[in-house]
Protein backbone atom coordinates (compact mmCIF):
# COMPACT_ATOMS: atom_id res chain seq x y z
CA UNK A 1 0.00 0.00 0.00
CA UNK A 2 2.61 2.43 0.65
CA UNK A 3 4.61 1.30 -2.68
CA UNK A 4 1.52 2.73 -4.32
CA UNK A 5 0.85 5.67 -2.14
CA UNK A 6 4.25 6.68 -3.44
CA UNK A 7 4.31 5.67 -7.03
CA UNK A 8 0.65 7.85 -6.96
CA UNK A 9 2.50 10.54 -5.51
CA UNK A 10 5.54 10.51 -8.10
CA UNK A 11 3.14 10.16 -11.24
CA UNK A 12 1.24 12.87 -10.18
CA UNK A 13 3.94 15.37 -9.70
CA UNK A 14 5.38 13.93 -13.16
CA UNK A 15 2.39 15.39 -14.76
CA UNK A 16 2.08 18.43 -12.96
CA UNK A 17 5.60 19.01 -13.91
CA UNK A 18 4.93 18.39 -17.28
CA UNK A 19 2.79 21.46 -17.14
CA UNK A 20 6.08 23.56 -15.80
CA UNK A 21 6.65 25.90 -19.01
CA UNK A 22 10.20 24.83 -20.30
CA UNK A 23 12.74 27.50 -21.60
CA UNK A 24 11.86 27.01 -25.45
CA UNK A 25 8.06 27.57 -24.67
CA UNK A 26 9.02 30.72 -22.78
CA UNK A 27 11.56 32.30 -25.02
CA UNK A 28 11.75 31.41 -28.82
CA UNK A 29 14.32 32.90 -31.32
CA UNK A 30 12.35 33.87 -34.07
CA UNK A 31 12.85 32.22 -37.29
CA UNK A 32 15.71 33.58 -39.35
CA UNK A 33 16.64 35.89 -36.28
CA UNK A 34 20.28 35.97 -34.77
CA UNK A 35 21.07 34.38 -31.40
CA UNK A 36 20.08 36.90 -28.67
CA UNK A 37 23.05 38.50 -26.62
CA UNK A 38 22.05 37.62 -23.00
CA UNK A 39 23.40 35.11 -21.00
CA UNK A 40 20.19 33.31 -20.04
CA UNK A 41 22.41 30.76 -18.45
CA UNK A 42 23.30 33.30 -15.76
CA UNK A 43 19.13 34.14 -15.27
CA UNK A 44 17.34 31.19 -16.70
CA UNK A 45 13.44 31.95 -17.71
CA UNK A 46 11.28 30.81 -15.32
CA UNK A 47 7.24 31.20 -15.54
CA UNK A 48 6.78 32.24 -11.79
CA UNK A 49 10.38 35.03 -11.97
CA UNK A 50 8.95 36.62 -15.30
CA UNK A 51 5.42 36.65 -13.24
CA UNK A 52 7.16 38.48 -10.63
CA UNK A 53 9.11 40.65 -12.86
CA UNK A 54 5.55 41.79 -14.72
CA UNK A 55 4.23 42.53 -11.01
CA UNK A 56 7.34 44.46 -10.03
CA UNK A 57 7.21 46.10 -13.50
CA UNK A 58 3.85 47.93 -12.74
CA UNK A 59 4.08 48.35 -9.25
CA UNK A 60 4.76 51.67 -8.14
CA UNK A 61 6.51 50.57 -5.11
CA UNK A 62 9.42 51.09 -6.78
CA UNK A 63 9.19 54.75 -6.44
CA UNK A 64 9.80 57.51 -3.71
CA UNK A 65 5.81 58.26 -3.53
CA UNK A 66 4.99 54.46 -4.55
CA UNK A 67 2.59 55.99 -7.37
CA UNK A 68 5.55 55.70 -10.20
CA UNK A 69 6.08 52.54 -11.72
CA UNK A 70 8.39 51.20 -14.89
CA UNK A 71 4.64 51.25 -16.99
CA UNK A 72 4.35 55.03 -16.17
CA UNK A 73 6.67 55.76 -18.74
CA UNK A 74 6.45 52.60 -20.53
CA UNK A 75 3.32 51.66 -21.42
CA UNK A 76 2.01 48.17 -23.39
CA UNK A 77 -0.01 49.69 -25.87
CA UNK A 78 2.64 51.79 -27.28
CA UNK A 79 4.75 48.84 -27.51
CA UNK A 80 6.03 50.29 -23.79
CA UNK A 81 7.29 53.29 -25.33
CA UNK A 82 5.51 56.76 -24.03
CA UNK A 83 3.26 58.05 -26.03
CA UNK A 84 2.24 61.76 -26.84
CA UNK A 85 4.80 62.79 -24.21
CA UNK A 86 8.56 64.33 -25.84
CA UNK A 87 10.32 64.05 -22.39
CA UNK A 88 8.36 61.66 -20.16
CA UNK A 89 7.15 62.84 -16.68
CA UNK A 90 8.08 61.18 -14.08
CA UNK A 91 7.99 61.71 -9.79
CA UNK A 92 5.89 64.63 -8.90
CA UNK A 93 5.38 65.52 -12.58
CA UNK A 94 9.06 66.28 -13.45
CA UNK A 95 10.01 65.77 -17.14
CA UNK A 96 12.82 64.20 -17.93
CA UNK A 97 15.58 64.61 -20.28
CA UNK A 98 15.01 62.02 -22.73
CA UNK A 99 11.84 60.14 -24.69
CA UNK A 100 10.91 56.85 -23.00
CA UNK A 101 12.69 54.31 -25.79
CA UNK A 102 10.41 51.23 -26.99
CA UNK A 103 11.06 47.96 -24.77
CA UNK A 104 10.89 45.10 -26.85
CA UNK A 105 12.68 42.54 -28.45
CA UNK A 106 15.65 43.51 -25.53
CA UNK A 107 17.17 40.47 -25.21
CA UNK A 108 19.22 40.80 -28.57
CA UNK A 109 20.53 44.14 -27.27
CA UNK A 110 23.98 44.65 -25.22
CA UNK A 111 23.76 48.52 -24.22
CA UNK A 112 21.17 50.10 -23.21
CA UNK A 113 19.25 54.10 -23.07
CA UNK A 114 19.66 55.83 -25.68
CA UNK A 115 24.00 56.44 -24.87
CA UNK A 116 23.85 53.02 -24.07
CA UNK A 117 25.04 54.40 -20.55
CA UNK A 118 23.66 50.83 -18.80
CA UNK A 119 25.82 48.05 -20.26
CA UNK A 120 23.36 44.88 -18.94
CA UNK A 121 19.78 44.36 -19.31
CA UNK A 122 19.81 43.27 -15.36
CA UNK A 123 21.23 46.69 -14.04
CA UNK A 124 19.23 48.86 -16.66
CA UNK A 125 15.88 49.10 -14.20
CA UNK A 126 18.69 50.97 -11.45
CA UNK A 127 18.71 54.01 -13.57
CA UNK A 128 15.38 55.11 -13.27
CA UNK A 129 14.13 53.65 -9.85
CA UNK A 130 16.95 55.85 -8.76
CA UNK A 131 17.19 58.98 -10.98
CA UNK A 132 15.68 62.36 -9.26
CA UNK A 133 13.23 63.42 -12.22
CA UNK A 134 11.98 59.06 -13.07
CA UNK A 135 11.40 57.43 -9.80
CA UNK A 136 14.01 59.27 -7.31
CA UNK A 137 14.32 56.12 -4.71
CA UNK A 138 17.27 53.88 -3.80
CA UNK A 139 16.83 49.99 -4.35
CA UNK A 140 17.22 49.31 -0.24
CA UNK A 141 13.88 50.92 0.62
CA UNK A 142 12.03 49.31 -2.65
CA UNK A 143 13.27 46.05 -1.08
CA UNK A 144 12.02 47.08 2.54
CA UNK A 145 8.71 47.94 0.86
CA UNK A 146 8.44 44.54 -1.09
CA UNK A 147 9.07 43.29 2.22
CA UNK A 148 6.18 44.57 3.71
CA UNK A 149 3.74 44.50 0.78
CA UNK A 150 1.66 41.49 -0.31
CA UNK A 151 1.39 39.34 -2.64
CA UNK A 152 5.40 39.94 -3.02
CA UNK A 153 6.79 38.02 -0.30
CA UNK A 154 4.52 35.12 -1.05
CA UNK A 155 6.04 35.38 -5.06
CA UNK A 156 9.68 35.46 -4.56
CA UNK A 157 9.14 31.98 -2.27
CA UNK A 158 7.40 31.13 -5.07
CA UNK A 159 9.95 32.13 -7.18
CA UNK A 160 12.80 31.00 -5.69
CA UNK A 161 11.80 28.39 -2.83
CA UNK A 162 12.66 31.35 -0.36
CA UNK A 163 11.03 34.75 0.18
CA UNK A 164 14.07 36.43 0.87
CA UNK A 165 13.86 39.78 -1.34
CA UNK A 166 17.54 41.07 -2.36
CA UNK A 167 18.39 43.68 -4.84
CA UNK A 168 19.71 40.78 -7.56
CA UNK A 169 16.53 39.43 -7.17
CA UNK A 170 14.64 42.08 -8.10
CA UNK A 171 16.61 43.16 -10.91
CA UNK A 172 16.46 39.80 -12.68
CA UNK A 173 12.96 39.20 -11.97
CA UNK A 174 11.88 42.91 -14.06
CA UNK A 175 14.96 41.52 -16.57
CA UNK A 176 12.72 37.91 -16.91
CA UNK A 177 9.92 40.13 -17.84
CA UNK A 178 11.75 42.44 -20.16
CA UNK A 179 13.30 39.49 -22.02
CA UNK A 180 9.45 38.12 -22.72
CA UNK A 181 8.84 40.80 -24.43
CA UNK A 182 9.61 39.83 -27.72
CA UNK A 183 8.05 41.28 -31.45
CA UNK A 184 8.05 39.23 -34.22
CA UNK A 185 4.21 38.97 -35.18
CA UNK A 186 3.80 41.76 -37.69
CA UNK A 187 2.78 41.70 -41.45
CA UNK A 188 6.58 42.07 -42.58
CA UNK A 189 7.45 38.76 -40.28
CA UNK A 190 4.07 37.23 -42.24
CA UNK A 191 5.47 38.15 -45.43
CA UNK A 192 8.74 37.24 -44.68
CA UNK A 193 7.63 33.41 -43.54
CA UNK A 194 5.81 33.13 -46.95
CA UNK A 195 2.24 33.41 -45.17
CA UNK A 196 1.36 37.46 -46.52
CA UNK A 197 1.80 39.29 -49.38
CA UNK A 198 2.91 43.35 -49.41
CA UNK A 199 0.62 45.71 -51.44
CA UNK A 200 2.12 47.13 -54.19
CA UNK A 201 2.80 50.44 -52.07
CA UNK A 202 4.39 48.29 -49.19
CA UNK A 203 5.97 46.51 -51.50
CA UNK A 204 8.35 49.94 -53.25
CA UNK A 205 8.63 51.10 -49.58
CA UNK A 206 10.07 47.90 -48.61
CA UNK A 207 12.98 48.44 -51.69
CA UNK A 208 13.42 52.33 -50.65
CA UNK A 209 14.23 51.16 -47.11
CA UNK A 210 16.54 48.57 -47.79
CA UNK A 211 18.04 51.20 -50.16
CA UNK A 212 18.32 54.44 -48.04
CA UNK A 213 17.65 53.02 -44.62
CA UNK A 214 18.38 49.69 -43.44
CA UNK A 215 22.50 49.96 -43.15
CA UNK A 216 21.47 51.32 -39.66
CA UNK A 217 17.54 50.04 -39.19
CA UNK A 218 19.03 46.61 -40.18
CA UNK A 219 16.46 43.69 -40.75
CA UNK A 220 15.20 42.10 -38.71
CA UNK A 221 15.27 43.80 -35.58
CA UNK A 222 14.93 47.01 -37.51
CA UNK A 223 18.24 48.35 -35.61
CA UNK A 224 22.40 47.74 -35.37
CA UNK A 225 22.59 48.97 -32.27
CA UNK A 226 25.30 51.21 -32.94
CA UNK A 227 25.53 55.06 -31.91
CA UNK A 228 24.97 57.26 -34.87
CA UNK A 229 24.51 60.99 -35.57
CA UNK A 230 21.72 61.26 -37.59
CA UNK A 231 21.83 65.20 -37.71
CA UNK A 232 19.82 66.50 -35.36
CA UNK A 233 20.68 70.01 -34.38
CA UNK A 234 21.49 70.21 -30.94
CA UNK A 235 18.62 71.36 -28.69
CA UNK A 236 20.28 74.50 -27.12
CA UNK A 237 17.95 74.06 -23.44
CA UNK A 238 18.69 70.31 -23.21
CA UNK A 239 22.18 70.55 -24.72
CA UNK A 240 22.24 66.23 -24.79
CA UNK A 241 25.18 65.00 -26.49
CA UNK A 242 24.17 61.90 -26.38
CA UNK A 243 27.14 58.59 -26.13
CA UNK A 244 29.72 61.61 -25.78
CA UNK A 245 28.47 61.72 -22.43
CA UNK A 246 29.25 58.13 -21.76
CA UNK A 247 32.57 57.92 -23.80
CA UNK A 248 33.97 61.48 -23.08
CA UNK A 249 35.54 61.06 -27.08
CA UNK A 250 34.29 64.31 -28.83
CA UNK A 251 33.81 61.50 -32.17
CA UNK A 252 30.67 60.10 -30.17
CA UNK A 253 29.33 63.90 -29.96
CA UNK A 254 25.92 64.08 -30.87
CA UNK A 255 25.38 60.40 -31.23
CA UNK A 256 22.58 58.42 -29.66
CA UNK A 257 21.56 54.13 -30.51
CA UNK A 258 19.74 53.77 -33.12
CA UNK A 259 16.79 52.53 -32.65
CA UNK A 260 14.32 49.76 -33.70
CA UNK A 261 11.69 50.39 -36.01
CA UNK A 262 9.50 47.69 -34.70
CA UNK A 263 5.91 48.68 -33.70
CA UNK A 264 7.02 52.43 -34.98
CA UNK A 265 3.54 53.03 -35.47
CA UNK A 266 2.88 52.88 -31.38
CA UNK A 267 6.17 55.05 -30.82
CA UNK A 268 5.52 58.33 -31.51
CA UNK A 269 6.48 61.08 -30.30
CA UNK A 270 10.19 60.22 -32.36
CA UNK A 271 14.24 60.53 -31.51
CA UNK A 272 15.72 60.27 -28.28
CA UNK A 273 14.37 63.76 -27.23
CA UNK A 274 10.73 63.33 -29.06
CA UNK A 275 11.12 66.53 -30.83
CA UNK A 276 9.43 64.43 -34.11
CA UNK A 277 5.65 64.23 -33.62
CA UNK A 278 4.83 61.64 -36.69
CA UNK A 279 6.71 59.88 -39.33
CA UNK A 280 5.99 62.21 -42.27
CA UNK A 281 8.21 64.33 -39.94
CA UNK A 282 10.98 62.27 -39.71
CA UNK A 283 11.08 61.45 -43.08
CA UNK A 284 11.26 65.15 -44.28
CA UNK A 285 14.10 65.37 -41.39
CA UNK A 286 16.73 62.85 -43.77
CA UNK A 287 15.30 64.57 -46.73
CA UNK A 288 15.52 68.41 -45.96
CA UNK A 289 16.50 68.65 -42.39
CA UNK A 290 19.93 67.53 -42.11
CA UNK A 291 22.77 69.32 -39.98
CA UNK A 292 26.07 68.58 -41.18
CA UNK A 293 28.31 68.00 -38.28
CA UNK A 294 32.07 66.29 -37.86
CA UNK A 295 30.19 63.24 -35.81
CA UNK A 296 27.51 63.20 -38.70
CA UNK A 297 26.71 59.33 -39.95
CA UNK A 298 28.45 58.90 -43.42
CA UNK A 299 25.12 57.77 -45.60
CA UNK A 300 23.25 60.96 -44.32
CA UNK A 301 26.36 63.46 -45.54
CA UNK A 302 23.80 64.57 -48.72
CA UNK A 303 20.69 63.50 -47.13
CA UNK A 304 18.35 61.37 -48.23
CA UNK A 305 16.36 61.65 -51.78
CA UNK A 306 13.26 60.94 -51.52
CA UNK A 307 10.09 62.45 -53.14
CA UNK A 308 7.10 62.84 -51.01
CA UNK A 309 5.27 59.91 -52.88
CA UNK A 310 8.53 57.80 -52.03
CA UNK A 311 7.88 59.08 -48.24
CA UNK A 312 4.49 57.88 -48.31
CA UNK A 313 5.17 54.79 -50.01
CA UNK A 314 8.58 54.01 -46.96
CA UNK A 315 5.73 55.33 -44.15
CA UNK A 316 2.95 52.54 -45.99
CA UNK A 317 5.92 49.32 -44.91
CA UNK A 318 7.19 50.78 -41.67
CA UNK A 319 3.14 50.83 -40.78
CA UNK A 320 3.68 46.76 -41.93
CA UNK A 321 6.12 46.65 -38.57
CA UNK A 322 3.02 46.37 -36.45
CA UNK A 323 2.79 43.62 -34.17
CA UNK A 324 -0.89 43.98 -32.85
CA UNK A 325 -0.74 40.51 -31.06
CA UNK A 326 2.06 41.71 -29.06
CA UNK A 327 0.79 45.12 -28.68
CA UNK A 328 -2.60 43.67 -27.19
CA UNK A 329 -0.71 40.57 -25.30
CA UNK A 330 -3.08 40.05 -21.99
CA UNK A 331 0.38 38.41 -20.55
CA UNK A 332 2.07 42.01 -20.77
CA UNK A 333 -0.68 44.23 -19.34
CA UNK A 334 -1.53 45.24 -16.34
CA UNK A 335 -1.41 42.56 -13.65
CA UNK A 336 -4.81 42.14 -12.30
CA UNK A 337 -2.96 40.35 -8.62
CA UNK A 338 -1.67 44.58 -8.46
CA UNK A 339 -5.18 45.60 -7.24
CA UNK A 340 -6.43 42.72 -5.32
CA UNK A 341 -3.68 42.41 -2.97
CA UNK A 342 -3.56 46.38 -1.69
CA UNK B 1 47.64 -0.03 -25.06
CA UNK B 2 45.62 -1.66 -22.71
CA UNK B 3 48.17 -1.52 -19.75
CA UNK B 4 48.94 2.29 -20.94
CA UNK B 5 45.57 3.24 -20.46
CA UNK B 6 45.44 0.94 -16.99
CA UNK B 7 47.84 3.22 -15.92
CA UNK B 8 46.03 6.33 -16.74
CA UNK B 9 43.00 5.04 -15.11
CA UNK B 10 45.01 4.12 -11.89
CA UNK B 11 47.28 7.66 -11.93
CA UNK B 12 43.66 9.60 -12.69
CA UNK B 13 41.96 7.92 -9.58
CA UNK B 14 44.85 8.59 -7.36
CA UNK B 15 44.78 11.60 -8.19
CA UNK B 16 41.11 12.10 -7.60
CA UNK B 17 41.38 10.81 -4.19
CA UNK B 18 44.11 12.87 -3.69
CA UNK B 19 41.41 15.94 -4.42
CA UNK B 20 38.72 15.01 -2.32
CA UNK B 21 41.45 14.19 0.97
CA UNK B 22 42.46 17.34 0.78
CA UNK B 23 41.52 19.32 3.69
CA UNK B 24 41.04 23.17 4.34
CA UNK B 25 41.44 25.69 6.86
CA UNK B 26 40.68 29.20 7.23
CA UNK B 27 42.87 32.30 6.97
CA UNK B 28 42.03 35.34 8.35
CA UNK B 29 42.83 38.24 6.46
CA UNK B 30 42.11 41.43 8.24
CA UNK B 31 41.74 44.64 6.19
CA UNK B 32 41.41 47.40 8.85
CA UNK B 33 40.95 51.16 8.17
CA UNK B 34 43.06 53.22 10.37
CA UNK B 35 44.11 56.29 11.38
CA UNK B 36 46.86 57.70 13.78
CA UNK B 37 47.25 53.64 14.70
CA UNK B 38 43.67 53.74 15.52
CA UNK B 39 40.48 52.22 14.11
CA UNK B 40 37.97 54.24 11.80
CA UNK B 41 34.72 54.12 12.62
CA UNK B 42 31.83 55.80 10.94
CA UNK B 43 31.67 59.06 12.68
CA UNK B 44 35.23 59.37 13.93
CA UNK B 45 37.02 62.14 13.97
CA UNK B 46 40.81 62.02 13.35
CA UNK B 47 43.16 65.70 13.72
CA UNK B 48 45.22 66.92 11.32
CA UNK B 49 48.25 69.10 13.10
CA UNK B 50 45.77 71.98 12.27
CA UNK B 51 42.44 70.76 10.66
CA UNK B 52 40.79 67.61 11.50
CA UNK B 53 38.82 64.83 9.54
CA UNK B 54 35.60 62.91 10.42
CA UNK B 55 35.33 59.70 8.01
CA UNK B 56 31.02 59.32 7.89
CA UNK B 57 31.67 56.71 4.84
CA UNK B 58 34.33 54.29 4.09
CA UNK B 59 33.50 51.30 2.01
CA UNK B 60 36.15 49.18 -0.94
CA UNK B 61 35.79 45.82 -2.40
CA UNK B 62 38.89 43.94 -2.44
CA UNK B 63 38.53 40.90 -4.47
CA UNK B 64 40.55 38.20 -6.73
CA UNK B 65 42.46 37.05 -3.88
CA UNK B 66 45.49 35.07 -4.75
CA UNK B 67 48.53 33.28 -3.42
CA UNK B 68 51.71 32.95 -5.31
CA UNK B 69 54.86 30.69 -4.61
CA UNK B 70 58.17 32.05 -6.51
CA UNK B 71 56.27 34.00 -8.69
CA UNK B 72 54.33 30.95 -9.71
CA UNK B 73 49.88 31.23 -9.11
CA UNK B 74 49.62 28.25 -6.27
CA UNK B 75 45.46 29.12 -5.21
CA UNK B 76 42.99 31.82 -6.27
CA UNK B 77 39.56 31.93 -4.12
CA UNK B 78 36.52 31.23 -6.11
CA UNK B 79 34.05 33.61 -6.50
CA UNK B 80 36.48 36.25 -4.62
CA UNK B 81 34.59 39.79 -3.82
CA UNK B 82 34.70 40.79 -0.29
CA UNK B 83 33.26 44.53 0.57
CA UNK B 84 34.92 46.08 3.30
CA UNK B 85 32.49 48.62 5.22
CA UNK B 86 33.70 51.01 8.66
CA UNK B 87 29.69 50.17 9.15
CA UNK B 88 30.22 46.73 9.91
CA UNK B 89 33.42 45.39 11.79
CA UNK B 90 32.80 41.92 10.76
CA UNK B 91 33.14 43.21 7.13
CA UNK B 92 36.74 43.48 8.12
CA UNK B 93 37.94 39.89 8.87
CA UNK B 94 38.00 38.53 5.43
CA UNK B 95 37.91 34.59 6.39
CA UNK B 96 40.05 32.42 3.54
CA UNK B 97 39.60 28.10 3.12
CA UNK B 98 42.80 27.54 2.02
CA UNK B 99 44.18 24.57 1.64
CA UNK B 100 46.16 22.54 4.28
CA UNK B 101 49.00 22.13 2.91
CA UNK B 102 49.56 25.42 0.92
CA UNK B 103 53.33 27.01 0.62
CA UNK B 104 52.42 30.48 -0.37
CA UNK B 105 54.77 33.85 -0.41
CA UNK B 106 53.16 36.35 -2.06
CA UNK B 107 49.29 37.39 -1.41
CA UNK B 108 47.90 39.04 -4.47
CA UNK B 109 44.27 40.92 -4.37
CA UNK B 110 42.88 43.59 -6.40
CA UNK B 111 41.51 46.80 -5.03
CA UNK B 112 38.05 46.99 -7.15
CA UNK B 113 35.67 45.14 -9.27
CA UNK B 114 37.00 43.89 -12.36
CA UNK B 115 35.62 44.89 -15.74
CA UNK B 116 34.08 41.39 -16.78
CA UNK B 117 32.54 41.43 -13.32
CA UNK B 118 31.48 44.87 -13.93
CA UNK B 119 29.53 44.31 -17.26
CA UNK B 120 27.93 40.74 -16.28
CA UNK B 121 24.55 41.73 -15.22
CA UNK B 122 23.03 41.80 -11.18
CA UNK B 123 25.11 39.25 -8.53
CA UNK B 124 24.18 39.17 -5.14
CA UNK B 125 26.00 39.01 -1.64
CA UNK B 126 28.41 41.41 -1.10
CA UNK B 127 27.91 42.66 -5.19
CA UNK B 128 23.96 43.27 -5.00
CA UNK B 129 23.25 46.17 -5.97
CA UNK B 130 21.50 46.79 -2.42
CA UNK B 131 25.26 47.30 -0.93
CA UNK B 132 25.63 50.72 -2.74
CA UNK B 133 28.39 50.27 -4.35
CA UNK B 134 26.96 50.33 -8.41
CA UNK B 135 26.28 53.53 -10.15
CA UNK B 136 23.36 53.70 -10.99
CA UNK B 137 23.80 56.65 -14.11
CA UNK B 138 25.93 54.32 -15.57
CA UNK B 139 27.41 50.69 -14.78
CA UNK B 140 29.76 49.43 -13.21
CA UNK B 141 31.14 49.18 -9.85
CA UNK B 142 32.49 51.82 -7.08
CA UNK B 143 35.70 50.44 -6.08
CA UNK B 144 35.92 52.69 -3.11
CA UNK B 145 33.56 55.35 -1.41
CA UNK B 146 35.15 57.75 1.28
CA UNK B 147 32.65 60.73 2.36
CA UNK B 148 33.72 62.73 5.29
CA UNK B 149 33.84 66.27 6.85
CA UNK B 150 37.14 68.45 6.71
CA UNK B 151 37.28 70.96 9.32
CA UNK B 152 40.23 73.73 9.20
CA UNK B 153 41.21 76.45 11.61
CA UNK B 154 42.06 78.86 8.29
CA UNK B 155 39.33 77.51 6.11
CA UNK B 156 35.34 76.54 5.32
CA UNK B 157 34.95 73.33 6.25
CA UNK B 158 34.35 71.18 3.03
CA UNK B 159 32.21 67.53 1.92
CA UNK B 160 35.15 65.71 0.60
CA UNK B 161 33.11 62.94 -1.52
CA UNK B 162 35.06 60.06 -3.05
CA UNK B 163 33.47 57.85 -5.23
CA UNK B 164 36.11 55.73 -7.45
CA UNK B 165 35.84 53.42 -10.17
CA UNK B 166 35.16 52.90 -14.09
CA UNK B 167 36.03 49.74 -15.67
CA UNK B 168 36.22 50.74 -19.33
CA UNK B 169 39.76 50.35 -21.11
CA UNK B 170 41.05 53.70 -20.87
CA UNK B 171 39.14 54.61 -17.53
CA UNK B 172 40.06 51.45 -15.71
CA UNK B 173 40.30 51.92 -11.96
CA UNK B 174 41.10 48.77 -10.75
CA UNK B 175 44.54 48.63 -8.72
CA UNK B 176 46.62 45.15 -8.40
CA UNK B 177 48.39 44.62 -4.59
CA UNK B 178 50.97 42.58 -3.75
CA UNK B 179 52.33 41.64 -0.38
CA UNK B 180 55.10 39.20 0.44
CA UNK B 181 53.93 36.91 3.61
CA UNK B 182 55.88 34.89 5.78
CA UNK B 183 53.16 32.93 7.18
CA UNK B 184 49.57 31.92 6.28
CA UNK B 185 47.41 31.60 9.83
CA UNK B 186 46.77 35.14 10.11
CA UNK B 187 47.69 38.28 7.52
CA UNK B 188 46.78 41.93 8.83
CA UNK B 189 46.68 44.71 6.37
CA UNK B 190 46.07 48.68 7.23
CA UNK B 191 44.74 50.78 4.96
CA UNK B 192 46.27 54.24 6.00
CA UNK B 193 43.38 57.12 6.00
CA UNK B 194 45.20 59.58 6.76
CA UNK B 195 47.46 58.92 3.96
CA UNK B 196 44.60 59.04 1.63
CA UNK B 197 43.47 62.33 3.07
CA UNK B 198 46.35 64.21 2.65
CA UNK B 199 47.32 62.99 -0.65
CA UNK B 200 48.12 65.72 -3.54
CA UNK B 201 44.85 64.62 -5.10
CA UNK B 202 42.67 64.96 -1.89
CA UNK B 203 44.05 68.43 -1.75
CA UNK B 204 43.21 69.80 -5.29
CA UNK B 205 39.56 67.77 -5.60
CA UNK B 206 37.39 67.66 -2.97
CA UNK B 207 34.59 65.83 -4.85
CA UNK B 208 35.42 62.55 -6.94
CA UNK B 209 32.42 60.63 -8.63
CA UNK B 210 33.18 60.03 -12.09
CA UNK B 211 35.17 57.67 -13.89
CA UNK B 212 38.49 58.91 -15.32
CA UNK B 213 41.67 60.09 -15.16
CA UNK B 214 41.32 61.96 -11.23
CA UNK B 215 39.65 58.81 -10.25
CA UNK B 216 42.58 56.63 -11.28
CA UNK B 217 44.84 58.83 -9.77
CA UNK B 218 43.43 58.30 -6.49
CA UNK B 219 42.94 54.37 -6.67
CA UNK B 220 46.54 54.65 -7.33
CA UNK B 221 47.00 56.68 -3.93
CA UNK B 222 44.61 54.21 -2.23
CA UNK B 223 46.59 51.39 -3.27
CA UNK B 224 49.96 53.25 -1.68
CA UNK B 225 47.44 53.43 1.60
CA UNK B 226 47.70 49.62 2.21
CA UNK B 227 50.60 48.35 3.95
CA UNK B 228 51.08 44.34 5.65
CA UNK B 229 51.33 44.35 9.87
CA UNK B 230 54.39 42.29 10.60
Amino acid sequence: MRYVKIISFLSIACILGSFVPKFDELFKVPVNWPQPKYAFERNPLDSSKIKLGRLLFYSGLLSRTNKISCASCHSPYASFAHTDHALSHGIDDKIGNRNAPALVNLAWSNSFMWDGAINHLDMQALFPITHPLEMDENIQRVIQKLQIHKPFPKLFYTAYNDSTITGERVLKCISQFMLSLVSAESKYDSVMRHSAEFTAQEKNGYRLFKLHCSSCHTEPLFTNYSFQNNGLPLDTMLKDLGRMKVTHDGNDSLKFKVPTLRNIEYTYPYMHDGRFKNLPQVLLHYVTGITKSSTLAAQLKNGIPLSPNERVDITAFLLCLSDKKFIFNPSNAYPKELLYDK
Amino acid sequence: MKRGLLILLVQLLIDTTNLFSQTNRLLTLEVLPVADEQTVHAEKCFSLKNDSICIELLKFYISGIQFFNKGIPVWSEIQSFHLIDIEKPQSCLVKINIPDQLVADELVFNLGIDSLTSVSGAFGADLDPTQGMYWTWQSGYINLKLEGLYKSKDALAKRLVYHLGGYQQNENALQTLRFEIKQLNSIKLNFDVIKFITSEVVKQHAHIMSPGREAIQLSATAKSCFNLVK
